[in-house]
């Protein structure tokens, strides 16, 4: 029999062993008893002769070498039953083990996906991000993205990178395949994919020359842009898309669940589509090409050269900054920040991450404590029963070795339970976590993330398992058998270590509440930020009007206006108003700016504004105080009034009042008259300084795409329909409804969803779908909280 | 091992062997002599199989492997036994 047999059929060993046994014996007593001695006499011979028999069976199970694993079972089996005598304890422990484990394993988890585990791509390492960092906006915008002339610059001349690339995102109205959609992509150079290289499932990326004009059209679509809007047919590379009127050949399908940047995760100003659909050529103007600065609105990626470090890549574009700023007179001065890609990707989570990871962990130490205190307890309690087994022959590691083993039994399953725990919670992290985590669709407890669950599982029961037995395992069998039962007392060697136990927990939660009151801070803060508007009984829609039909100016102006005008006219409507872009939308449409009546310093110095076109009434929809002047008037027909808001006021004419002053924007070569300062509002985040905002009048504008503004005087979904009607009796084009919440604060992320999976909620036979309460955009279901 | 090799044989056979064989210096103590069967067994050079005696009792009966025998001969020739 193997050793592995032996192991598992030791019942029948056991059997065969004492019927080859008693063969003997009874053998040998047949043939003493045939000489003539009685059966009494000729037993007790040859039970004298043979020896004990327990013993002869002992030696004998020794020489089958199973021994070992036998103990363990049996210590086991032990350990389980004197847990579950004492089942109030057993319990407990097993929950905070469970919550300490899952919590850590969970947290790992996520810690290891957004800022250890390599990205997706090719050696990933070496893949890094180069975008501009001007010290005067760093409050702001830590960086801001590139120029076209920079970027030429630097991919001809470098000696550090082995290809360098830009992406832009970008949007357009699909048509011509069922209802009309807008769908979002990134523009990008025609190596981008060898860049990565990651290629398209299906086809093939970009050749080099289709950045030319005349060869860019051209598209990689995504997988899910395939089955939704080409059905998934096998043909589809011979397909054409129409984006904004212009066909496009598609020449590639990427494949499912392909990992790109979402958002902010690259940059705070080119914000990438949360979910990308499609990957067109970026093609550069000759204008950007010519200027060095101006259009800033591209975000380098490069792969370095092996053996080069990012420091290397840094000196490298700042040597080729300088040929640069020496070519014009007036240069302005870009630091290049060279960073990997994981690393600005994770940029701003980092410190977070960590900052949870190690409150995760003082929650474990804390559980380690209490289980420690615990089975000091217990050990006490047990005391009686190792003086026993000491007196009979137990020695100390013995004690240890069953101590320990029940340790390690309640601490495998504490672990295992945490790890259903920590799958749970990385689910539930998935759910409801900002849509810009990075990677949050990478998250899974897989097998490092298990492995580390099985090693805090190990390590804590050394810590609470060992040290108690250790020190209650000194006992002198005889006093501690005389020890009535009643006493429990320690000696003064107990109390020290108790002391310490104590001191340790007292710290680690001093730790965790900090760290708490650290998070809870923060967050404490945001609810008592001033938005600047009131969000209440607020109705938006965002609406996207065909470019191919709306090719003129006035075109645009005359259906804002009358929507603006029949929206404002509904019952239930106490105004409406039009805007080119919400707050809390995103910063967007960057203009430096400056007072016009004094001399200009150089622009870095000027004021970081974001400039946006409005209509006269959107300030009385969206409540935003006016503070000094009157809004703008089509009436008054001089075009270069504008209105800021308080905070650029004061930077700029401190102290004094800014209306009828002249204001010089940077890519405007006229001074603009300040007509009225208004609240300032938060174009990005509540976590962040209210932002400097010029408004233009619409009509001077004529931005196709805006945001109609509704204040309504009861809830706002009373007049969704009766809106949406208006909308499209003017135009049947795609809307989308935006409703802010009722209540007066809103979160950092705007907006709180669920990833749906496919199949789930309502039919989606578009991108997006609307009730009045729920609303999917993609893979994300927003449901408004205020029902 | 030697009275194994002649022919399987049940233990109890074995110990009255070893008993004549040493001429009742080895006590065949049974205390020693299950052991090394078992171990003996346990490494493969003799198997063991249940067979009925003549007297009808049932005897545990062993028989040599040819490993065992291969490692007998060489610590024959090496002087053990």
């Amino acid at each position: 029999m193997t050793w592995w047999s032996r192991l598992w059929q030791r019942n029948k060993l056991e059997s065969d062993l004492d019927r080859e046994l008693q063969f003997h014996i009874a053998e040998r007593i047949t043939s003493l008893r045939s000489t003539g001695l009685s059966e009494d006499e000729a037993r007790r011979q040859v039970r004298l002769e043979f020896g004990g028999i327990e013993q002869v069976k002992e030696t004998c199970r020794d020489t089958r070498g199973t021994r070992g694993m036998e103990d363990l079972y049996r210590e086991i089996r032990f350990a389980l039953r004197s847990l579950s005598r004492t089942s109030g304890f057993t319990l407990l422990a097993l929950a905070v083990l469970t919550l300490g484990i899952g919590a850590t394993t969970a947290m790992f988890s996520v810690t290891r996906t957004v800022l250890l585990k390599p990205l997706a791509y090719r050696d990933s390492g070496r893949l890094v991000t180069i975008l501009f960092r001007v010290p005067q906006f760093s409050k702001t915008l830590s960086t801001i993205p590139v120029n076209a002339q920079h970027y030429e610059l630097w991919r001809d001349n470098n000696r550090t990178l082995e290809e360098i690339s830009m992406i832009r995102p970008d949007g357009h109205i699909l048509s011509g395949r069922g209802e009309a959609v807008q769908v979002n992509g990134v523009r990008v150079s025609p190596n981008f994919f060898h860049l990565l290289g990651v290629y398209p499932a299906a086809g093939r990326g970009f050749v080099k020359g289709e950045d030319q004009k005349g060869r860019e059209h051209v598209v990689v679509i995504s997988y899910r842009l395939w089955h939704e809007k080409l059905g998934g047919r096998s043909d589809v590379l011979s397909q054409t898309l129409q984006l904004d009127g212009q066909s496009y050949d598609v020449v590639g399908v990427m494949q499912d669940r392909f990992p790109f940047p979402r958002g902010k995760q690259l940059s705070e100003l080119e914000v990438l589509p949360e979910h990308t659909d499609y990957w067109v050529p970026l093609v550069f103007s000759k204008e950007e090409l010519a200027s060095p600065d101006g259009d800033e609105n591209y975000i380098a990626v490069a792969r370095l050269k092996p053996g080069v470090t990012t420091t290397q890549v840094l000196a490298d574009v700042t040597a080729l900054e300088k040929v640069i700023a020496k070519r014009y007179p007036e240069p302005i001065e870009f630091d290049p920040v060279v960073r990997s890609l994981q690393q600005t990707m994770a940029r701003d989570i980092r410190l977070p991450l960590l900052v949870l990871m190690a409150a995760v962990v003082s929650v474990l130490l804390i559980v380690c404590i209490n289980l420690t205190n615990l089975m000091l307890v217990r050990a006490i309690a047990q005391r009686r029963e190792w003086a026993i087994r000491v007196a009979i022959g137990a020695r100390t590691s013995d004690l240890l070795r069953s101590a320990f083993v029940e340790s390690l039994c309640l601490s495998v399953t504490g672990g295992a339970l945490g790890c259903f725990l920590a799958i749970w919670l990385v689910k539930l992290i998935q759910l409801r976590a900002p849509a810009d985590l990075p990677r949050l669709n990478e998250l899974a407890v897989d097998g490092p993330v298990l492995l580390l669950a099985l090693v805090l599982s190990i390590a804590s029961a050394f810590v609470f398992g060992l040290w108690p037995t250790w020190r209650a395992a000194k006992v002198d069998p005889q006093e501690a058998l005389q020890f009535s039962a009643r006493s429990t007392g320690e000696g003064r060697r107990g109390h020290r270590s108790g002391k310490l136990l104590i001191v340790a927990e007292v710290a680690l939660c001093t730790v965790l509440l900090l760290t708490a009151g650290l998070l809870m801070r923060s967050f404490a803060a945001i609810l008592g930020v001033n938005p600047g508007m009131k969000v209440e009984n607020l109705l938006t829609l965002r609406i996207n009007l065909p470019p191919d039909q709306y090719k003129q100016g006035k075109e645009v102006a005359s259906f804002y206006k009358r929507l603006s005008e029949q929206a404002g006219s509904l019952q239930g409507v106490k105004a409406a108003g039009l805007i080119s872009d919400l707050p809390l939308t995103g910063e967007n449409n960057h203009n430096p700016a400056t007072a016009g009546d004094q001399p200009a310093p150089p622009v870095t110095r000027w004021q970081m504004t974001n400039y946006r076109s409005a209509s006269k009434t959107y300030f009385q929809a969206a409540e935003i105080q006016l503070k000094e002047g009157r809004p703008f008037d089509e009436a008054d027909g001089d075009k270069t009034e504008v209105m800021i808001s308080e905070n650029l006021a004061e930077r700029l004419w401190p102290g004094e009042s800014a209306v009828g002053r002249p204001l010089r924007i940077y890519s405007y070569k006229r001074l603009m008259t300040v007509v009225a300062v208004v609240g300032a509002t938060h174009a990005a985040s509540l976590t962040q300084q209210p932002t400097m905002m010029v408004y233009f009048p619409d009509w001077r504008r004529q931005d196709l795409n805006m945001s109609l503004v509704v204040r309504t005087q009861t809830k706002p979904e009373s007049v969704s329909g009766a809106t949406r009607r208006i909308v499209h009796d003017l135009e049947p084009v795609r809307e989308r409804f935006q409703t802010f919440w009722s209540c007066e604060r809103e979160l950092p992320g705007n907006f709180k969803g669920r990833l749906v999976k496919p199949g789930e909620g309502p039919a989606r036979s578009d991108r997006f779908e609307f009730s009045e309460d729920v609303m999917i955009v993609g893979d994300l279901l927003l449901e408004n909280s205020v029902s | 091992m030697k009275i194994v090799a002649v022919q399987p044989v049940h233990s109890y056979a074995i110990a009255q062997r070893l008993q004549q064989i040493s001429g009742e210096v080895v006590q065949a103590p049974g205390g020693s002599l299950y052991p090394a069967l078992h171990r003996l067994e346990n490494r493969g050079f003799v198997t063991s199989d249940w067979k009925e005696t003549e007297t009808g009792r049932d005897a545990k009966s062993i028989a040599s492997q040819a490993k065992g025998e291969r490692i007998w001969k060489l610590r024959l020739r090496a002087g053990g036994a």
